[in-house]
């Protein structure tokens, strides 16, 4: 009962001295607040991009595996030392090989590709040259991409075998190379990152949109040409070859596995002792990498809001000693009448947990402005996860009652008598 | 057998040293005092001779440095915080000189307060301090706050204070201290009024005769020990203004 008198007593008391100490208070506030909107902004991207990514992931079908020169962790920071020397030291891959592993009893499918969306590729329409995101794919592509055709037609398998020089473009592309026209059955040419041009021109037969994905929001100016065409007529880093295997129907994910890494093994001509010098990557693998990158930047997030709550809880301590000592008096009261020391301590840690949740709801405000813009305003989807606003919740009080405890504790011993005389 | 039965308060050889530094004040030297229910009482004696001591330990504001303190039948030198903040809740009301209202709250909610520390629910807690107010003449200044009143009128909140949990004693430290002679009367009449309706025990300290008149009976302190547990007051420079 007389628990939940105090609390309201206690809000009204912290918003009160709040007002009255507006620097001290400001800035615990702003140091909740910081910790909180750290916590709410970092949450929301990382949740989005996590279900950008699963969602890509599993759009591929959870069993299909790729097959790479070196492990991807070359590529991305976290790959160790052995892995970043085994990406310039093993031979690329050979496009050909992709056909022997097709014949595989296991495998379903498996198409070379080449993501030379990172590599400054332009196309070029008369005077107009405009940088794309091309990659090289096979003609079954949409049956693992989450994007859509919008207008005319994906390449035909007999295209892409062949290597005929046509494209499918967003819808980017054809307005900034054709200023607006319809780009279907339009042509242009391909040049490398060195401005060299490609003798044979490229023909638009299609316009396609790719899915609202992070991993797609990144990339405008998306062109995906045939393989084979990439392989004759535009010339790229071997390296950026990777496979896209699929099982068959039914085949265990580590058969299918074990089959291509036997006729890997042979096509490279490995003896029996000898390592592999190519990497077969399944989407867990690709999966924990991400874990690893999250697990970093949660780290981040701790951090930085630890900083933050910090501060604020420093503050706490400041605010809440001056108020004990300015309300000793009436503390002294309040046990003549009948308070005992838990009704005090409860007292000053509903204040403090008011004085942090203030600048956590703030703190809560801004992050949600925040990730709003994000939203908006880059490809980045993220939303708000009801977690983080109950860990913010939860983090501000505690940051309240974990450095409120002290001074409320000090108000709470104090004698009545000598609290009665204090001036 | 009577008489102990109707004992309210009985002390034994009741001492209380203060630490100051290197030195020991004894403050109170071995009081023994009994004081029956529905008494009257002012304590007298020079500054300094222990009254406040004294009254802080009746109110169990305080433990006894040695002797026996048996409060209402039950001897209370050894209860530990909590059993005291119980008991001053329920059996103690405090009147001070300076009042201590809180400033921020109004005369209902200062005068909630013990019933608030008392787990008494809100709808009955608002019925009885709206009584106790009404019983003080502030029927209408309930939602007042303390420096929206005078100071006869914040003492009368703080009389509310302490009647409103019906305690069986009422400790008064100087209670018309700082207040003026006639607003002191009106404060006198109040506990005139409570003495002969509510049947309180009021201890009263003062070092007013005129004020100290109004009590039946005049227990003197000096330095720390009892003078007289009933003295006689009516000396003539007393009356005479
Ligand atoms: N908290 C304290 N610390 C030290 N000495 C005290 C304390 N309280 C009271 N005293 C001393 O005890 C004696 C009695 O004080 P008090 O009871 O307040 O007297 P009175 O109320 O009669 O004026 C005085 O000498 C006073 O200085
Ligand atoms: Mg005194």
């Amino acid at each position: 009962m007389s628990w939940l008198v105090a609390l309201g007593e206690g809000i009204v008391i912290a918003l009160d001295s709040l007002r009255a100490n507006k620097v001290r208070s400001g800035l615990t506030i702003l140091g909740v607040t910081i910790g909180v909107t750290v916590v709410m902004v970092m949450a929301a991207a990382i949740t989005g991009i996590n279900d950008s990514f699963t969602e890509l992931i599993s759009s591929r079908g959870p069993t299909t595996f790729y097959v790479a020169h070196a492990p991807q962790g070359g590529g991305i920071q976290t790959g160790t030392e052995e892995e970043e020397s085994a990406f310039m030291k093993n031979p690329p891959l050979e496009p050909r090989w992709a056909d022997q592993l097709a014949q595989l009893p296991a495998i379903k499918s498996a198409d070379a590709i080449a993501d030379l969306s990172q590599s400054g590729y332009k196309a070029r329409h008369r005077d107009r040259d405009i940088g794309v995101a091309l990659v090289a794919v096979g003609a079954d592509f949409l049956e693992t991409d989450n994007g859509q055709l919008e207008d005319g037609r994906f390449f035909t398998s007999t295209e892409a075998k062949r290597g005929r020089p046509v494209a499918v473009v967003d819808s980017q592309v054809a307005e900034d190379l054709y200023e607006g026209r319809d780009p279907l059955q339009r042509q242009f040419t391909i040049a490398s990152p060195s401005g060299q041009g490609t003798a044979t021109p490229f023909q638009v037969v299609g316009t396609y949109r790719r899915a609202d994905n992070l991993f797609a929001g990144f990339v405008s100016h998306y062109m995906l040409i045939p393989f084979e065409s990439a392989w004759q007529y535009v010339p790229f880093w071997h390296r950026l070859i990777t496979f896209i295997v699929t099982p068959k129907d039914g085949v265990p994910i580590d058969v299918a596995m074990d089959q291509v890494e036997g006729k890997m093994r042979q096509i490279r001509r490995l003896h029996p002792g000898q390592k592999d010098n190519f990497a077969i990557i399944t989407q867990d693998e690709i999966l924990k990498l991400w874990g690893q990158l999250t697990t970093a930047l949660f780290s981040v997030m701790f951090a930085l809001s630890s900083v933050g709550l910090m501060v604020g809880g420093v503050g706490v301590i400041g605010i809440m000693m001056i108020s004990v000592t300015e309300r000793t008096r009436e503390i002294g009261v309040r046990k003549a009448l009948g308070a005992r020391r838990n009704d005090i301590l409860w007292q000053f840690l509903v204040e403090a947990s008011t004085v942090t949740l203030v600048g956590g709801a703030t703190g809560m405000a801004i992050g949600g402005a925040i990730v709003w813009a994000i939203d908006h305003w880059t490809p980045i989807p993220a939303t708000v996860p009801l977690w983080s606003v109950l860990a913010a919740l939860g983090v501000s009080a505690l940051t309240g009652i974990g450095f409120g405890l002290y001074p409320a504790s000090r108000g709470a011993r104090l004698d009545p008598v000598e609290a009665l005389r204090y001036e | 057998m009577d008489a102990t039965r109707d004992l309210v308060i009985m002390t034994r050889g009741l001492t209380k040293d203060y630490q100051m530094g290197s030195e020991t004040v004894h403050a109170l030297r071995g009081v023994d005092l009994e004081i029956r229910r529905n008494e009257y009482i002012a304590v007298m004696g020079p500054s300094g001779s222990g009254k406040s001591t004294l009254m802080n330990l009746i109110g169990c504001l305080d433990t006894p440095s040695g002797g026996e303190y048996v409060l209402n039948g039950q001897a209370v030198q050894d209860l530990d915080d909590d059993e005291l903040a119980r008991i001053r809740n329920r059996e103690i009301g405090f009147v001070f000189q300076t009042f201590n209202l809180l400033p921020r709250a109004s005369s209902l909610h200062n005068v909630e307060l013990p019933l608030i520390y008392g787990g008494v629910g809100s709808a009955e807690r608002r019925e009885r301090a709206e009584e106790a107010l009404r019983m003080v003449d502030l029927g209408d200044r309930m939602e007042h706050k303390p420096n929206e009143l005078s100071g006869g009128q914040r003492q009368r909140v703080a009389i509310a204070r302490a009647l409103v949990n019906r305690p069986s004693i009422l400790l008064a430290d100087e209670p018309t201290g700082n207040l003026d002679s006639a607003t002191s009367a009106e404060i006198m009449a109040v506990f005139e009024h409570l003495h002969k309706n509510s049947g309180q025990t009021i201890i009263m300290v003062t070092h007013e005769y005129d004020i100290a008149a109004h009590a039946e009976r005049v227990i003197t302190l000096r330095d720390g020990q009892i003078e007289s547990l009933d003295a006689d007051i009516t000396v003539p420079h007393a009356v005479a203004q």
